[in-house]
């Protein structure tokens, strides 16, 4: 535990410290003096920062749940929903007693991006709701739309705060589906169809052929003759196929309970753009 | 060549013989004659093979060449000729219906071992072909509707039964999988395994049939035979049926009989290699030995019909009953019906769908 403090401290010094240096570009602090958009790698201009921190200042106060996005280089060897929990605290992001917050945090170097939230975002995030969130901006970051991916994370955590807010969080049962989803039980009902259709239709026409060749003689065979002179199974080689899981776990995005290096319980999850 | 009719002792009508009784009976007196009684006097006839057949000095009307494979016969009831290719064995006098065997067509060398009589009749195979036409979505109506037997004719065809055993060996490469996880890796494990079998295996009566006007998939589709029913060749079962002799000798159809044995031996190899995955034949050596051919006829109903311009042929067993025979397609039927199973399945399923989400 000591390790992993001196590692986040030496992490968030370096932030902070590169944070003041592009304080210029990057900082685009809200009313309420929380800068809520930090922009390392100068993905977006600073028209669009200014836009983005004031839009994600705007919700966070509309839900009270403060709503936050880092961009970094580096994950320093951080899976990327603990260092995002991590630069969450250091931000000394949260509302109220339980730091309602969210955040979501890019490492460029190696496309990394985590998710993290904690408090009432335990509630208003859930698992299968994080794996819908992901298909709302995962899709604009691998296309390096960044400014679409944040401003739509951000019009995702406005509506799955409401959504929350209104009692029903975004869960197995009520997660929206996209047109595409929407149509798929369709298409495969009329896949369906055409299978079925086919597979009666040609058996029925089977049952008018009958003449078949017989290239066999097993109705000949003389009872009891079969006489196996010599029988052998021999091996010869084998080989082990290995396939890592962690990265698919990771791909997948699924999301887990975890707590930060502080103690605090988070919820959230990793994945690849 | 001789001409053999078998007449009726008690009337002198001509005698046919009755699968359903398995004897010799007179359709004019009703009298039934047991077919062994018949053998002396069958092996007098046999003895008494050459003399009144070919008139060729008539066929001044012929053009050179035609005679070639041809045969004329003049019928003993009535005294008409009887024209017939030169493997015909038994028909009927188209004149005066005398059911007759030319005798020489079956004796000396071309003389087959056992034949298995008619166990059904004609009212069997009509009977057989409706049940055929039944449970047939896409038949056309119109078929069963329209058309009618154009013939339908009890046939003795020429088989060689082929007693055979195979040895041999096979050799296969297989393999059997293993599959496992941790905590970071799946694995799966495949092993493989070199098989060899080697052995032996008999067959009795594997058939061939030996008249290259017979359709060979046809006669393989209404397949088996039970050779527990074959007897003893008698001419005496001929007679109210057609018979053709062979034009396929046993060499000829020694080579099909191998193949079908050969596959059959591979496949009961392969039946003994259990336990694994995959198993694939690798290489496979099968030899005959020990071989013994019987030339057979073999008792089938032949029914044929036209619909629209084209002929259809049906077999049956006349043994078993088995009967087949590729019958017409309603292409109409066939698009209403996978039309209408596409509609109705992709609405109930999407209504489905509708429902649950």
């Amino acid at each position: 535990m000591k390790i992993i403090k001196q590692k986040t401290l030496r992490f968030c010094l370096l932030l902070l410290l590169l944070l003041a240096l592009f304080a210029p570009i990057t900082a685009f602090a809200a009313s309420d003096g929380v800068q809520r958009f930090i922009d390392e790698e100068n993905l977006l201009t600073a028209q669009q920062a200014a836009a983005l921190d004031a839009k994600l200042g705007t919700i966070s106060d509309a839900h009270d749940f403060d709503v936050a996005i880092v961009v970094v280089w580096s994950l320093e060897g951080w899976r990327a929903h603990e260092l995002a929990a991590e630069v969450y605290e250091q931000l000394e992001y949260g509302r109220g007693a339980d730091h309602d917050g969210a955040i979501l945090l890019l490492a460029m170097e190696d496309r990394d991006f985590g998710f993290a939230t904690t408090g009432y975002g335990k509630y208003a995030f859930t698992s299968v709701g994080q794996e819908y969130l992901d298909t709302l901006f995962v899709p604009l970051l691998s296309e390096n739309d960044y400014n679409g991916a944040f401003n739509a994370f951000a019009d995702a955590a406005d509506d799955f705060l409401t959504q929350a807010e209104n009692g029903t969080p975004y869960n197995e049962g009520n997660i929206p589906k996209s047109s595409g989803q929407k149509a798929m039980p369709y298409i495969i009902s009329v896949i369906a169809g055409l299978i079925v259709a086919l597979v009666v239709t040609l058996s029925m026409k089977a049952q008018l052929k009958s003449v078949r060749g017989n290239e066999y003689a097993a109705e000949y065979i003389r009872s009891g003759s079969m006489a196996l002179r010599a029988q052998n199974d021999q091996f010869l080689f084998r080989n082990v196929a290995r396939t890592q899981r962690v990265e698919k776990e990771i791909a997948k995005g699924v999301a887990s309970s975890f707590v930060s290096s502080s103690g605090r319980g988070y919820s959230g999850h990793s994945g690849k753009f | 060549m001789s001409l053999q009719e078998y007449k009726c002792p008690n009337c002198g009508g001509a005698i046919t013989f009755d699968s359903g009784t398995q004897e010799m009976v007179c359709p004019y007196c009703d009298a039934t004659f047991d077919v062994a009684a018949l053998k002396a006097y069958d092996d007098q006839l046999v003895q008494n093979q050459e003399s009144e057949a070919i008139d060729w000095g008539e066929g001044s009307e012929w053009h050179e060449g035609e005679q070639a494979g041809m045969m004329v016969y003049s019928c003993k009831s009535c005294g008409g000729e009887i024209v017939g290719d030169e493997t015909l064995g038994a028909t009927s006098c188209p004149f005066c219906g005398s059911p007759v065997v030319m005798m020489s067509q079956f004796s000396g060398t071309l003389r087959p071992e056992i034949i298995i009589p008619f166990k059904l009749d004609k009212a069997a195979a009509k009977a057989a072909l409706a049940g055929h036409y039944l449970k047939k979505t896409l038949l056309p109506k119109v078929f069963k509707d329209e058309n009618h037997l154009d013939e339908i004719k009890g046939l003795y065809v020429p088989f060689w039964l082929f007693d055979l055993d195979a040895d041999g060996y096979c050799q296969y490469k297989a393999t059997r999988t293993r599959a496992w996880k941790d905590s970071n890796y799946n694995y799966i494990e495949t092993s493989t395994y070199g098989i060899y079998r080697e052995g032996s295996l008999g067959f009795d009566g594997v058939p061939v049939d030996g008249s290259s006007a017979m359709n060979d998939e046809l006669m393989q589709s209404i397949e088996p035979f039970n050779m527990n029913d074959a007897v003893d060749f008698q001419t005496a079962y001929l007679a109210g049926y057609l018979a053709n002799k062979y034009d396929l000798d046993a060499e000829a159809c020694k080579s099909f009989a191998h193949e079908r044995i050969k596959n059959s031996t591979q496949d009961e190899f392969k039946k003994t290699v259990v336990g694994y995955e995959t198993v694939i034949p690798e290489s496979t050596s099968i030899r005959m030995k020990q071989g013994r051919m019987r030339y057979a006829l073999l008792p089938i109903w032949i029914l044929n019909t036209s619909w629209h311009g084209k002929n259809y042929i049906f077999a049956m067993n006349g043994q078993t009953g088995k009967l087949v025979g590729d019958l017409p397609m309603d292409k109409r039927a066939f698009a209403l019906w996978f039309v209408g199973l596409f509609a109705v399945v992709t609405a109930v399923l999407s209504v489905i769908v509708t429902i649950a989400g």
